[in-house]
């Protein structure tokens, strides 16, 4: 059932993605993609894996959570990574969190594993 | 950044500040805009402070490109402000100045620009709790124009800024 749930999300995910932003790329879904020095995401992470991100930095991180899963779900991570120094490095949403500090370590681990 | 990427995100700033405020008063989207700016300074600020390997990554550093996407469409909309309010400019001049100084993005300067952006906010949010005084500032009198009735957001100017 919380399979299921995941599935229905994730589609929502999408279909809210075609209105600006994008959903995945998921850890378990393919390739990384490969960012070059200095590009920049804003992306949403959950349960392990990417489940929104976009390449439209202009968002605030609360347009891109409205856009794509509507409201943060329990458990989720919303922030902004980029490729510095040939590492990627993903740092907390100000606007949820209250900080820039970096990411936590399963957060980095799944933006790790869909961008690199 | 190159051309075509910086020509994305000018388009998506512009589309969104037309859509959210399209008919809004001047002051109100320069508001907006001064809010977008903000999250890109502290985004760009805040991953120069993780470490020095998250440091400004030069030409090629996309969130300094997005705050100069941003500082563009500022001061386009100052403009259409048509205002005169002497603080305001200057404080806009200077954080003008030091994101077009030769050599940024520098990691250096990353607070400087910062500091330079809350002048900009605070002289912001002074001309708007009281537009008719920021003009008198300079030695003019006319007062920002009546808000549209159209607008989707209301059309009236904010009354101030959250500092």
């Amino acid at each position: 059932m919380k399979a299921f749930a995941e599935s229905v999300r994730a589609l929502l995910a999408s279909l809210r993605s075609r209105r600006g932003a994008a959903a995945g790329p998921s850890a378990a879904g393919g390739d990384a993609t490969v960012l070059r020095e200095g590009e920049t995401r804003l992306a949403v992470v959950h349960g392990g894996r990417i489940v929104a991100q976009t390449a439209d930095i202009t968002l605030s991180h609360a347009e891109l959570v409205q856009r794509t899963v509507g409201a943060l779900p329990e458990g989720a991570w919303v922030g902004t990574l980029r490729k510095s120094a040939g590492v990627v490095v993903a740092m907390n949403s100000r606007t949820f969190y209250g900080n820039q500090l970096p990411a936590p370590a399963p957060v980095l681990d799944a933006v790790r594993a869909a961008f690199r | 950044m190159d051309a075509r990427r910086r020509g994305e995100l000018d388009a998506s700033l512009r589309s969104r500040l037309d859509a959210q405020l399209g008919d809004a008063h001047p002051l109100a989207r320069v508001t907006w805009i001064c809010e977008q700016l903000e999250n890109y300074v502290e985004r760009w600020v805040g991953f120069g402070a993780l470490s020095p390997s998250t440091a400004p990554t030069g030409r090629g550093d996309e969130l300094f490109g997005v705050i100069q996407v941003g500082a563009a469409l500022f001061s386009d909309e100052l403009r259409r402000l048509s205002t005169d309010a002497a603080e305001l400019h200057e404080a806009w001049q200077r954080f003008a100045r030091t994101l077009s100084r030769p050599g940024m993005p520098d990691s250096g300067t990353a607070e400087e620009l910062k500091m330079a952006f809350a002048d900009v906010k605070a002289a912001l949010a002074a001309f708007a709790a009281d537009p008719v005084a920021g003009e008198e500032g300079s030695g003019a009198s006319i007062a920002p124009s009546p808000p549209s009735t159209r607008s989707r957001t209301g059309g009236s100017p904010p009354s101030a800024l959250n500092p």
